[in-house]
C-alpha cells in the first residue's frame, strides 16, 4: 500500500514519471524510451489523468442538475450583505449626498433597459474639491448582435444623461461610451457566450 | 425597438466572465448570481471530492462563494476566474473540514448514494470506470485523497498544498505518490 512498486531495471518513481508526463523532462527520455516497465507505468498514468478529467467533468454535470435550488439560496444571502459602498466621491448639485454605488447601479439599470445593451464597467469622474463642478461618465457596453451600434450608443447616451440629471442630481459634462463586446443572443442559457467580435470601439462626445 | 425581444437584464446570462466580474466588483449582485450559476457547480463538485461528503461540500461551496464575493475586487484577471474560485474553495474547504474534524466525524458518504443518476452522454462502460475511480478515491486515507484532489483537480503546486494542509512538502510528495500508486493499482483491475 505504501511503497512505490520496484522492478528489475526500475529507475524512476511514479512521481518522477508523472513529472515527466507533465513537463517532458528531457533527462528521462532515453531511459523511458527503452524501459517497458516505465512505459507501462506512463500508460497507466495517462489513463488515470484522462479518467480524472472525465470524472471531474461528470461531477460538474451532476452538480449542475442538483445545484440550482441552493445556489439560489446562496445568492439571496448575498443580497442582504452588499459590499461596503464607497463614500461619496463625486460632486452633486443637490443637498443629498449620493453614494457612488447608487450612481453605478443607476447607470446599469438605465443602460440595461435599452434594448440590445448590457452595461459593463462604468466610472464616474469628477472634481471632488469643487462641489458643483460637472462629472464625466465612462461606460463600457456589450451590444447584442444585429443592433446598429451608432443607434445603440445614441439611445444609451440620451437615457443616461436624462437619468443621471434627474435621479442623481449630477451635472453631466460628458458621457464616454466604449463598445467592448458584441454578443450573439442564445435562448435560455447561462453558459459563457461563444462567438464575439474582438475590437473595442470607442465613441466619445458630450451629450 | 425590435418587437418581441425582451430588453436588458435577461441578456446578463450571455455576457463574458470578464464583464460580469467587472459589474460584480461595482456591487452588482445580479451579475454575481450569473457567475454563481455558471461556476457554482464546478465549485461544488470540487468541494465534494475534497470533503468526500456531500453535507460538507454544500457548506464549503456556500462559504467559498461568499468569500469570492467579498474578495472579488482583489481578482486582477477575470480570465483566471475558475482557477481563482478553485483556490478559494481549497482554502475554505480545508479550513472547514479541520474545524469539523475536531467534533466527531460526520458519516462519510458511501460513494454513489447521492446524485448518482447517470450523467448525460456517458456510456455504461464509461460510467462504470468513473464509478470505480470515484470509489477508489473514497477508499484513500483522507490526507492522501485531499493531496490528490488539490493537485489533480485543484491544480495546486506542491508548495501550495503544503501551505493549505499545513504539512511539509516532503509529506505532500509522499501522500501524492502513495495515492497515485494505489489508484493505478486499482485501475489495472478495471480493464
Ligand atoms: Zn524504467
Amino acid at each position: 500500500m505504501t511503497s512505490v512498486p520496484t522492478h528489475p531495471g526500475y529507475r524512476h518513481s511514479l512521481e518522477d514519471l508523472n513529472e515527466y508526463l507533465r513537463t517532458g523532462e528531457p533527462n528521462l527520455e532515453p531511459h523511458v524510451r527503452n524501459c517497458p516497465r516505465c512505459r507501462s507505468s506512463l500508460q497507466g498514468l495517462r489513463r488515470l489523468d484522462s479518467l480524472t478529467d472525465r470524472l471531474a467533468q461528470d461531477d460538474i454535470c451532476r452538480a449542475e442538475s442538483v445545484g440550482a435550488l441552493w445556489l439560489g439560496r446562496l445568492v439571496a444571502r448575498l443580497r442582504v450583505e452588499p459590499r461596503a459602498q464607497e463614500p461619496l466621491s463625486i460632486p452633486v448639485k443637490g443637498p443629498t449626498p449620493t453614494a457612488e454605488g447608487f450612481v453605478l447601479a443607476l447607470i446599469r439599470s438605465t443602460g440595461d433597459s435599452v434594448a440590445g445593451v448590457t452595461i459593463g464597467r462604468c466610472q464616474v469622474q469628477g472634481d471632488r474639491e469643487t462641489p458643483s463642478s460637472g462629472v464625466r461618465v465612462q461606460v463600457n457596453l456589450s451590444a447584442r448582435w444585429g443592433h446598429p451600434l451608432p443607434d445603440l450608443v445614441h439611445a444609451l447616451r440620451d437615457r443616461l444623461f436624462d437619468a443621471l440629471t434627474r435621479h442623481a442630481a449630477l451635472d453631466v459634462d460628458g458621457i464616454d461610451i466604449t463598445v467592448t463586446d458584441v454578443y450573439v443572443p442564445r435562448p435560455q442559457s447561462t453558459g459563457p457566450p461563444g462567438q464575439r467580435t474582438g475590437a473595442a470601439r470607442r465613441d466619445q462626445s458630450a451629450p | 425597438m425590435d418587437g418581441p425581444e425582451a430588453p436588458g437584464s435577461s441578456d446578463l446570462a450571455q455576457q463574458t466572465d470578464v464583464l460580469l466580474v467587472e459589474r460584480a466588483i461595482d456591487g452588482d449582485v445580479d451579475a454575481f448570481e450569473v457567475l454563481v450559476r455558471r461556476h457554482g457547480p464546478m465549485v461544488y463538485a470540487y468541494a465534494r471530492r475534497l470533503a468526500g461528503a456531500a453535507v460538507d461540500a454544500e457548506d464549503i461551496t456556500q462559504e467559498a462563494l461568499l468569500q469570492a464575493w467579498r474578495q472579488l475586487p482583489t481578482l486582477r484577471d477575470a480570465v483566471a476566474l475558475r482557477g481563482w474560485l478553485l483556490s478559494i474553495t481549497s482554502h475554505c474547504g480545508i479550513d472547514l473540514l479541520r474545524r469539523r474534524r475536531t467534533t466527531p466525524t460526520p458519516k462519510d458518504l458511501e460513494p454513489g448514494t447521492v446524485d448518482d443518476s447517470p450523467a448525460p452522454e456517458s456510456s455504461a462502460i464509461e460510467a462504470c470506470l468513473l464509478e470505480a475511480l470515484s470509489e477508489a478515491l473514497h477508499r484513500l486515507p483522507e490526507q492522501q485523497r485531499q493531496c490528490w484532489v488539490l493537485r489533480e483537480i485543484g491544480g495546486h503546486s506542491y508548495q501550495e498544498i503544503a501551505e493549505i494542509l499545513t504539512i511539509s512538502i516532503h509529506s505532500v510528495r509522499g501522500n501524492l505518490s502513495r495515492a497515485r500508486a494505489a489508484l493505478l493499482r486499482e485501475m489495472e483491475a478495471w480493464q
